[in-house]
């Protein structure tokens, strides 16, 4: 039982080890340029300069609602990523190796919703939404 | 897991909607457009302003035709499917239904559109908002529709209103350059949103009850439910999410703002199509899941959804014949008289609970009749419109129309007659069909005697606009714009429509018989 976590252990170590490696990377090869502003302790709440009610661009809003949208409906590659097997599977399961006959149904759907969401994103390109400029 | 192949070839209308949506905004993304600047917009009034983007004089043309065809593709299949749907077939694991009446109200629905889509390029044109999206949004919304019509699981309904209502929100507030329209989108999503969580919350209460949110199921559990608090307060939740999309008194509030704000073929597309989708969802959910003749007391109890109906039907009715009688603004007036026509509609829906499947047939007759007749009145509207940005909005605006435009006159009275129930009229039969069978149970004489002196009420402002047209005379000589009453097709939908109002007045046994023959599944 234990042996299954295994995959677990060496992702967290290998995620442990690369952000460790890269501080290390930083603090040896970084360039040290201290000041004196730099080095000069610093405080909150000092007397704000112009007023911090900025002016946004409008883009930012169709950037976020886009994301929004991508990232939500990639969320649900998740459950289905879950359930693929059972998907697939035409009568019973053992564990996760199905019994019955294995079909492309699963796979199917999935298509269909990624191409359903492939047209959106096509129209959002064209439409220019996704620039900049 | 699988479903049968077979599901897709009996969902084929909902299939060929979705994809002729995605079909349409490929070719929307795809085609031409170019910039038009400032010096362009003189002529426009300054709620239009600043460049944008319009499609190419000439181009784009053929998206109105492809739209209906699409259309009338999808009322093929329909129709196609209509014998097989004598008995009735569930699908996709039981979360929908084939059956004769989700497949009429899906072909009620796809007919108003086609209707409205065909009268939309002069309007859309005239207001300088001719986008591509206009049609897709219009079949997605459709797709919705179809799926809430033919909904067997309360999961299926709840998805069908949304579909439906996304694409209406966005249609509302598609006339970009008026702010009435953005208003209208706002207050219509913001509002929407919220019941959709109150239907959500419904769906979620009665699951808790009942473990299950089929609608045949939930019935079946119906005997359980006889004094269970969780299990009403749910049913009460989805009677007032739809309530509020079949916009019923008290949950009427958006429908002026957003029926005035909304462009004038999506006005009219939402009086027709998102209200008679709105009521076949109310049916199945009131007649599919919460009628057993078992368990009286959910449907005809104190508490049972009978009663919240009838109060509903009362003061739909009421006030908004009330509010009618004050209204300047023809798509105001015509927003409220949509209100009324809720109330008499939901006498149709009681009297379903009361006496049982007798009321069944003249309530679809009344949603088809309806359905016709408020398309084309707002085909009229859009085609008297007096160029960009001015519309025809004020009544004393149509003083003097009879002589300067004598076939539209003509046809909006036609209309004006049917929502009062002139005969004869798709309106009168509507009404005497749904009243003749209500009063079958001497309970409904009260509602009854309401809506009949409601629509007495109620031909004074149909007629006030009548006598405008006839006998008034215009103030002052107006300036002809280039009146898109020119435009052929939009010609050709109000044709249409004044051709099925008259033809389902004339002859009513034909639509009669089709929607007797709707049975509901289950």
């Amino acid at each position: 039982m234990t042996v299954d976590y295994a995959p677990t252990l060496v992702a967290l170590l290998f995620g442990l080890g690369f952000s460790c490696l890269f501080m290390a990377l930083a603090v040896l090869f970084g360039p040290k340029r201290g000041g004196e502003t730099k080095l000069s302790p610093f405080e909150c709440g000092s007397d704000p300069i112009g007023s911090p009610r900025v002016r946004f661009s409008v883009k930012f809003y169709q950037v976020a609602i886009l994301f929004l949208i991508f990232d939500i409906e990639a969320a649900f590659l998740y459950p289905w990523a879950s359930q693929f097997r059972r998907l697939s599977c035409i009568g019973p399961m053992a564990g996760l190796s199905c019994l019955g006959t294995v079909t492309l149904f699963g796979f199917v759907e999935m298509l269909v919703f990624l191409g359903t969401l492939g047209v959106a994103l096509a129209y959002v390109w064209r439409k220019r939404a996704i620039g900049w400029g | 897991m699988s479903f049968d192949l077979e599901d897709l070839r009996r969902t084929a209308p909902l299939l060929l909607l979705s994809a002729a949506g995605l079909v349409l905004l490929l070719l929307e993304a795809f085609s031409r457009v170019r910039l038009i600047g400032r010096h362009y917009h003189k002529k426009l009034p300054p709620e239009t302003s600043e460049a944008y983007a319009v499609p190419l004089a000439g181009s784009r043309t053929y998206l109105m035709p492809l739209t209906v065809l699409f259309l009338a593709a999808a009322l093929g299949l329909v129709v196609w499917l209509w014998p097989e749907a004598a008995e009735p077939h569930y699908l996709y694991r039981r979360m929908l239904v084939l059956d004769r009446f989700g497949l009429l109200l899906s072909g009620v629905c796809i007919t108003a559109a086609a209707i409205g889509a065909l009268g939309a390029p002069a309007y859309l044109r005239e207001q300088r908002m001719e986008f591509g999206e206009y049609y897709a949004l219009l079949l997605l919304s459709l797709a919705g529709m179809v799926m809430l019509v033919s909904a067997a699981d309360l999961v299926s309904l709840l998805l069908g209103v949304e579909t439906m209502s996304l694409g209406a929100y966005v249609l509302t507030g598609s006339w970009r350059r008026s702010p009435r329209s953005s208003e209208a989108a706002m207050k219509y999503f913001l509002m929407g949103a919220f019941v959709s969580a109150i239907l959500l919350y419904g769906i979620a209460l009665i699951y808790g009850s009942t473990g299950t949110t089929e609608l045949a199921e939930v019935r079946a559990h119906l005997s359980e439910m006889r004094s269970a608090p969780v299990f009403y307060l749910g049913m009460f939740f989805l009677l007032a999410g739809l309530a509020f999309k079949i916009a019923a008194v008290p949950f009427h509030m958006w429908a002026p703002d957003v029926y005035e704000g909304a462009p004038t073929p999506v006005t009219g597309f939402m009086m027709a199509a998102v209200k008679t989708a709105a009521f076949g969802g109310l049916i199945r959910l009131c007649v599919g899941g919460l009628t057993s003749g078992r368990v009286p007391e959910v449907s005809t109890g104190p508490t049972g959804w009978v009663n919240v109906l009838f109060v509903l039907s009362a003061l739909s009715m009421t006030l908004g014949n009330l509010a009618a009688l004050r209204q300047e603004n023809i798509k105001r007036l015509l927003a409220y008289s949509s209100i009324a026509h809720a109330g008499y509609l939901l006498v149709g829906v009681v009297a379903l609970g009361v006496v049982g499947d007798a009321a069944r047939a003249p309530l679809i007759y009344y949603l088809l009749g309806y359905a016709v007749t408020v398309v084309g009145a707002m085909a009229v509207v859009a085609a008297l419109a007096m160029g960009p940005g001015q519309e025809r909005l004020p009544i004393e605006q149509w003083a003097g129309l009879g002589q300067r435009h004598p076939a539209m006159a003509l046809a909006m009275t036609l209309f004006l007659l049917s929502l009062g129930g002139f005969p004869p009229t798709a309106g009168f039969f509507g009404k005497f069909y749904l009243f003749r069978a209500a009063l079958q149970n001497p309970s409904l004489l009260l509602l009854v005697l309401l809506a009949i002196v409601n629509s007495l009420v109620s031909v004074y402002y149909y007629l006030r606009i009548v006598t405008a047209m006839y006998f008034r005379t215009p103030q002052e000589e107006e300036v002809e714009g280039h009146v898109p009453a020119a435009q052929g097709a939009l010609r050709l939908a109000v044709l249409l429509a004044a051709l099925l109002v008259l033809g389902l007045g004339v002859w009513p046994g034909w639509a009669a018989t089709v929607a007797e023959a709707a049975k509901l599944a289950g």
